[in-house]
């Protein structure tokens, strides 16, 4: 039950985060989220187009700063620490996925992968021994000296997953990873992650699509910045 | 850095124009240089003793004031002697670049003899002038070059003929373009065309040496005073004559460097930015697996200083490259234009990969300062 007495993976108390566009207009992205997120959980965020679910995943993902409310992060407050910790924090803690791959064009899917390594300092051919041990893992032995360009939309999500596993972080983040994939890479994707979640890792997905959805344990909806309660999601 | 090959190529080039007349020009300066601290030496701490104006003695002046010299109190010792030009500019030795060749006719003394090796000057074939020596010479390494002489060999200057007895080591300086003879022989060479002169026993300059805790200066000045026949230049004018010389072309070099520097930096801090901006994603992205402020900024940094230090090392190359040409082409003219001195490549590699980190460093902190979220919204 070690759970029970660790911090939760993400915990988020009342977070707000307002986006200044051009010409002074003003977005309220996040209007006071509440969170838990347990370790182990397999959460998807649902939600339309400006609902805040994107600035909600890169907050948790601390690319982004809230402007009030905290964020712990396995028991890290990372509101409260400086913004030079936080690469460190983001580096051994998250994999992100994104949509549309985010692959390095000029780097092959070796460098691609093992690039998380080279900021953690790890010297250059363990860390290439590393990638290709996960590479080849994932089925992409045969592709590690391709460019993105050379691979299919299906490698090029799987470099891209590794390259979010390659630290091995407790924590999954996917922005829309089935977003630009057909029907039958969708499935392989989300299986992986599955499979992910099933060794123990803690997986957020952020998806508009109910197919991927239906791959998590539960489905957290948003609409203008504020998570539904369940009253709210029947009232739909 | 190497996706957009031709913009790399063209900033490279920038650097490379940059840092090639830089080097051409700088070895043009270290030449000069040389070749004035070399005439700053050899006159060294003397004063130097030249006639009054240019009168009908022509600022020559006749031995009895040399012999006023040597008596005059405070003074160890006086080097007279005869300078005129190697070749009368009818004969082509009216225009050259830098010092022009001199026929340098001295009274050859035991102190004499001693002051050459004093200055580090080395005979590398043959034979030093010795006392009582007559209608022989022994030649700069420069005169010997352009005119293909050899330890033997006659050499006709301004209708006379000449032995070579010595050769000098060449020394980058002054004395490579000197041919020094007896007294004797350069005054008579020397009046000949003004016959007025031929029967007086004249000489053109003098050197001066102050007793030892004599100023030299304080000396100079008394000598001004008590003989009216010439003028005393105390060394520290005389250096700083030299040293205004050597300003000039160091300025010149300046000039260049920052014309290297604007040119070069302008068109570095250009493709860096432009390289920043298309690859604001990638930045992005990199910020979103961990990497840290400094990571960013010395990646772009890092690839600023190599494509100067690139264009430095091809500017420079070619630089060299010319030079040697060139002196390879002017030198059967006796000319040496260009002297490459360890201190200006080093300069010029320094100063070129300086250029590109310094141009470098406002676009890594661009890079580095970007928000991650917006870079990654960029497509």
């Amino acid at each position: 039950m070690a759970t029970i007495l660790q911090p939760p993976m993400a915990r988020l108390t009342n977070v707000h985060k307002t986006y200044t566009m051009s010409a002074g207009n003003v977005v309220q992205a996040l209007r006071g989220v509440t969170l838990d997120i347990p370790r182990g959980a397999f959460y998807a965020l649902m939600g339309p187009s400006g609902s805040g679910k994107s600035t909600l995943l890169n907050i948790i993902g601390s690319l982004d700063r809230p402007d009030t409310g905290t964020i712990t992060l396995d028991g890290t407050d990372i509101t409260a620490i400086s913004p030079s910790e936080l690469p460190d924090i983001r580096r051994r803690l998250i994999g992100f996925v994104f949509q549309g791959f985010n692959l390095i064009p000029t780097l092959n899917a070796l460098e691609n992968v093992a690039l998380p390594l080279k900021y953690e300092g790890i010297r250059r051919r363990k860390a290439r021994e590393h990638a290709v041990e996960l590479l080849e893992k994932m089925g992409l032995g045969g592709r590690i000296h391709h460019r993105p360009n050379e691979l299919s939309g299906g490698e090029q999500q799987r470099v891209a997953i590794s390259r979010a596993l390659i630290m091995n972080p407790p924590l999954i983040l996917a922005d829309e990873p089935t977003g630009e994939v057909d029907t039958a890479t969708s499935e392989t994707i989300m299986s992986l992650l599955s499979d992910l979640n099933e060794k123990g890792q803690t997986i957020v997905v952020v998806t508009h699509d109910p197919f991927t959805a239906s791959y998590a344990e539960r489905v957290i909806r948003m609409r203008d910045g504020h998570i539904l309660s369940p009253d709210e999601e029947n009232g739909e | 850095m190497w996706r957009r090959k031709l913009r790399t190529t063209l900033t490279i080039l920038g650097i490379v124009i940059g840092i090639f007349a830089f080097t051409v020009m700088g070895s043009m300066a270290e030449k000069i240089n040389l070749l004035i601290s070399g005439a700053a030496g050899f006159y060294g701490s003397a004063i130097n003793i030249q006639g009054k104006g240019g009168g009908s003695f022509g600022g020559a002046f006749t031995t009895d004031v040399v012999e006023k010299l040597r008596r005059y109190p405070g003074v160890a010792d006086v080097q007279p002697s005869v300078i005129t030009l190697l070749r009368t500019s009818t004969e082509g030795g009216g225009f050259s670049f830098g010092p022009p060749n001199l026929l340098a006719g001295v009274e050859i003394s035991d102190s004499y003899l001693h002051r050459f090796n004093e200055q580090g000057l080395q005979i590398a074939q043959g034979e030093n002038l010795a006392p009582g020596d007559t209608g022989v010479v022994v030649v700069g390494a420069d005169i010997a070059d352009e005119f293909d002489l050899s330890v033997g060999a006659t050499f006709h200057i301004r209708g006379e003929e000449f032995r070579v007895k010595g050769i000098l080591q060449r020394s980058l300086q002054f004395a490579d373009k000197i041919t020094t003879c007896p007294l004797e022989d350069a005054r008579r060479i020397y009046t000949k065309d003004i016959p007025l002169l031929a029967t007086k026993d004249i000489v053109t300059s003098a050197q001066v040496y102050a007793a030892s805790g004599i100023d030299a200066d304080e000396l100079a000045l008394h000598i001004t005073d008590d003989l009216p026949e010439v003028r005393a230049v105390p060394p520290s004018e005389l250096k700083r004559q030299f040293e205004a010389g050597a300003v000039i072309f160091n300025l010149i070099v300046f000039g260049v460097a920052l014309i290297a520097v604007i040119v070069g930096g302008l068109s570095v801090i250009n493709t860096m930015i432009m390289s920043v901006s298309e690859r604001t994603r990638e930045i992005g992205i990199k910020r979103a697996v961990g990497a840290k402020t400094k990571h960013i900024i010395a990646e772009y940094l890092g690839e600023a200083s190599l494509i100067g230090l690139f264009g430095g090392l091809i500017g420079f190359g070619l630089g060299w490259i010319t030079t040697l040409i060139i002196n390879a082409q002017t030198r059967a003219g006796g000319t040496i234009l260009f002297t490459m001195t360890r201190r200006l490549a080093l300069g010029a590699l320094l100063f070129s990969m300086g250029l590109g980190v310094i141009a470098g460093l406002y676009p890594a902190f661009r890079a580095a300062r970007m928000d991650p979220v917006k870079a990654l919204r960029t497509m």
